[in-house]
């Protein structure tokens, strides 16, 4: 065995038990993929084969020796390497000089890039990754700076390489790019630890699977066709859940939301990051946006809801032109579901009741002239507790002690019990575990009942695919496609994400 | 149970500074026993001893609250010192020449004063709404103006002749400010401000959107909330309390007049005590009285005992920063007792 992981535990201080008893091993050159739902502890336990936190029991072995990964820097000299979900790049450095970064090559004290990008690029076509090593990082896609981030990794000679949910932000192309590549890199004798919840690109490509639950190992099992997605889902979630979302046909209403000719326009350099978008979300509609991420779906939604004022265009909700209206008095048209409910949905350290009452507390009932009527606050927040199936001790706790399943119901519970006619959701399901996910998806399709407009923008494509009644893609700050989810295939969504023709 | 432990916490903390002072003490050649014995005698010990310790703390409440009122909104307002120099300068001068029966010029002079400050923070409201101008550093930088230009007016257009120091005449005799008991009215002016705080930041609907916007700014902007106007008026608030600091210091102080210095350090131990006190309104009251009972008491450890006042002050910080040391160390440490039990259940 290259690497095994024996009878791991880790607590985190002062009570969350994120591993108990956990037992994983490495073979050398294999795949190995690691899955489970979110918090099942697959990051925890990736963290302490990194170095980067302690095991607060169990050991760790490589080739048979007891091993103490106290640091990452011990990590890499094991030839243990991880890439993490958010890629941490100098943007503004060249591809092989973020490669070489921390360990240059160098003569008498100098660097030298030439023979850097020599290296670099070497390293690259040995390993057939695909990449411009002269390029500037921050212009190359997430799929290429990707890449750069395991040129790093291999730069400093690992023969352990985790990557955890390396396709979250990927289109299915860039994907199978990704796929090929693993396996030229297994072929070429490196281990691969492959973190996901994405079950058909574990089975497809992983050589054994491990699956987690709550902390615990479930099972690890040999890749050989003997078992099935379903039969993973069941390990992973406990019980047997399939992501099903029935719609209902039906025709939508009136136009609630119409953006004629947004644009908007960066002041420091010039660049154009919204470009005469148009789009119209009617009631009873749901509305997706696709794009590969950085496209300009977050400058179209902090322009819609008034974060940001736009250089030209109009926004018209409910037949009311808004474009010059603060952000304030939009709310009272829009719902808002955030893509970082941490730092934008949520006040951590506020409790539950305080984080329920946040945009009702502008009108009455909730206030009352300079007042703020408690037990109105007190109602509203156990009703929606109640009805959310938010599961908490109190509405008194503090948000901070929630799952990351019950901290997005909170903002889903406030929002939509803020009854606008308008919902934006922003990537409401990112790291959710499945059954809150399915919780979610079935509000989408109930406030589509409800005769509501909602704009939904979703970096899942099966998401956007199962939720939406039309699709509109974004490619560099314009809308490229329109495009019906019952008619066209995942992979054509794809494609004009990409800018590729089909 | 978490308000239990936290005050569990607290006195643990307190009794560790002390003792950890005790070392310096001993180290001093002095007898701890006989320095915290003067401490408390003139600290606590009798009544007399008792009021005067809530006379040292009324400053220091109000100055507390300012910070802490500012802070728990995540307003950095470090400009308590020039705001309470504002307010003691106001109403020292109008003190003099204000002709008006003293049951309405005393409440008068003292919200003129507490105006005062507010108008001196509201420059730097001002300037945050118009220019984008950070109030950290605005407000330290109209400490120094407000300490140059009250000196000022001290010095030329409103001093005393007969002063020896930069001082502004007495206030008229009829506006001095009485006490109950011992206890001056300031004190229970002070008590009522910390129940008005309480009641802003937990009752008003405007204090709900101000502590929201000290958890999470961007919460709440994209909540809604009226993230501007809600900034100065917390920024006018906390002033107002520096300044009112000022005004009854001048009114139910010892001196009556603006001197040279008249400041001290209310304004700093006022950030110090809003930190001690985590931004929270009782805790605040809780702190001042404390720093309060220090100050008073070392008067009587300087009389009683052979320690020299410097070596005062080096004890007031030794406990200010063991304690608030001691304070976070027993949470963390908590937090790993309860994690190691954890695990012992996990691995038996």
């Amino acid at each position: 065995m290259l690497v095994e992981m024996i009878d791991i535990c880790k607590v985190y201080p002062p009570n969350v038990v994120a591993l108990k008893h956990v037992d994983f091993s490495l073979e050398r050159g294999e795949i190995h993929a690691l899955v489970g739902e979110n918090g099942a502890g697959k990051s925890t336990l990736m963290k302490i084969l990194s170095g980067l936190i302690r095991p607060s029991f169990g050991e760790i072995r490589m080739n048979g020796q007891r091993v103490q990964i106290n640091s990452p820097v011990v990590a890499a000299r094991l030839g243990i390497g991880m890439v993490h979900q958010e890629l941490a790049l100098v943007g503004s450095l060249r591809v092989y000089e973020n490669v070489v970064l921390g360990s240059e090559p160098s003569r008498f004290g100098l660097f030298q890039p030439q023979k850097s990008s020599q290296i670099v690029k070497q390293l690259a076509e040995r390993f057939g990754l695909n990449v411009d090593v002269n390029a500037i990082t921050q212009e190359l896609s997430v799929a290429g700076r990707q890449k750069v981030e395991i040129l790093k990794q291999l730069y400093r000679n690992v023969d352990i390489l985790i990557l955890d949910e390396p396709t979250a932000a990927l289109t299915p192309q860039e994907s199978e790019e990704l796929f090929d590549e693993m396996f030229r890199l297994r072929d070429r004798g490196k281990t691969i630890v492959f973190v996901s919840h994405k079950l058909d690109e574990v089975l497809k490509i992983s050589d054994r699977i491990t699956v987690l639950r709550k902390g615990e190992k479930i099972t690890t099992v040999k890749n050989d066709g003997s078992i099935n997605a379903a039969q993973l889902a069941e390990m992973m979630v406990g019980k047997r859940i399939e992501l099903v979302s029935i719609k209902t046909r039906r025709s939508a209403g009136d136009p609630v939301l119409v953006v004629k000719d947004l644009s908007l326009v960066d002041r420091t350099n010039g660049k154009k990051l919204l470009d005469g978008v148009n789009l119209t979300v009617h009631a009873g509609e749901v509305v997706g946006i696709a794009g590969v991420e950085g496209n300009g779906q977050n400058e179209l939604i902090e322009v819609l809801i008034g974060l940001r004022k736009p250089s030209s265009g109009s926004i018209n909700i409910l037949g009311k032109d808004v474009t010059s209206l603060d952000l304030r008095r939009r709310r009272s048209f829009i719902a808002y579901v955030p893509q970082d409910r941490k730092n934008v949905g949520l006040a951590l350290k506020a409790t539950i009741m305080e984080n329920l009452i946040m945009t009702h507390h502008m009108n009455p009932p909730l206030r009352r002239k300079w007042l703020l009527d408690k037990s109105v606050a007190k109602g509203l927040a156990s009703r929606l507790i109640k009805d959310f199936e938010i599961v908490c001790r109190s509405p008194f706790e503090k948000v901070q002690n929630l799952s990351g399943g019950n901290q997005q119901k909170v903002v889903v519970a406030r929002e939509i019990s803020l009854n606008r006619q308008l919902i934006v959701l922003d990537q409401p399901t990112r790291g959710l575990d499945v059954a809150s996910t399915q919780y979610l998806r079935d509000q989408v399709l109930m406030l589509r009942e409800s005769n509501k407009a909602v704009l939904l923008v979703s970096a899942d494509l099966d998401e956007l695919m199962d939720l939406s009644d039309r699709i509109y893609v974004m490619r560099s700050g314009r809308i490229v496609a329109e495009l019906d989810p019952r008619t066209v295939d995942k992979t054509v969504v794809g494609y004009h994400m990409l800018g590729v023709s089909a | 149970m978490s308000h239990v432990r936290s005050i569990f916490q607290t006195i643990l903390a307190i009794v560790f500074a002390f003792l950890v002072a005790a070392i310096f003490v001993l180290l001093h050649h002095s007898s701890p026993l006989e320095v915290y014995g003067a401490l408390y005698q003139y600290g606590l010990g009798s009544w007399f001893s008792f009021s005067n310790t809530l006379n040292a703390a009324f400053p220091l409440i109000l100055t507390g609250l300012s910070a802490s009122i500012a802070f728990m909104s995540g307003v950095v307002n470090l400009g308590q010192h020039g705001q309470f120099l504002w307010g003691a300068l106001v109403c020292a001068v109008l003190g003099v020449y204000l002709r008006l029966p003293s049951w309405l010029a005393v409440p008068l002079l003292a919200i003129i004063g507490g105006l005062a400050g507010a108008a001196w923070a509201g420059l730097a409201a001002f300037f945050k709404r118009r220019y984008r101008m950070d109030e950290f550093i605005s407000t330290l930088m109209l400490n120094f103006l407000a300490e140059y230009m009250t000196l000022y007016l001290a010095t030329y257009p409103f001093l005393d002749p007969k002063a020896y120091v930069p001082a502004t005449r007495l206030i008229r005799r009829e506006y001095f400010m009485t006490s109950v008991f011992d206890v001056n009215v300031a004190f229970f002016v002070a008590l009522f401000m910390v129940l008005l705080c309480w009641w802003f930041a937990w009752k008003t609907w405007r204090g709900y959107e101000a502590r929201m916007m000290g958890y999470n700014k961007l919460f709440a902007t994209v909540g809604g909330c009226d993230v501007e106007n809600d900034t100065t008026l917390v920024l006018l608030f906390s002033g107002f309390l520096s300044g009112l600091a000022g005004a009854l210091l001048i009114l139910n102080g010892t001196q009556h007049r603006f001197t040279k210095g008249i400041g001290a350090n209310f304004g700093w131990d006022g950030v110090m005590i809003a930190i001690m006190a985590n931004n929270g309104v009782f805790q605040t009251l809780f702190y001042a009285l404390f720093i309060g009972f220090l100050k008073n008491g070392a008067v009587g450890m300087e009389f009683e005992t052979s320690v020299p006042s410097e070596f005062v002050m080096f004890l007031q910080s030794i406990i200010v920063l063991t304690l608030v040391g001691t304070r976070s160390g027993l949470a963390s440490l908590t937090d790993w007792l309860t994690a190691k039990r954890e695990l012992g259940k996990l691995v038996k």
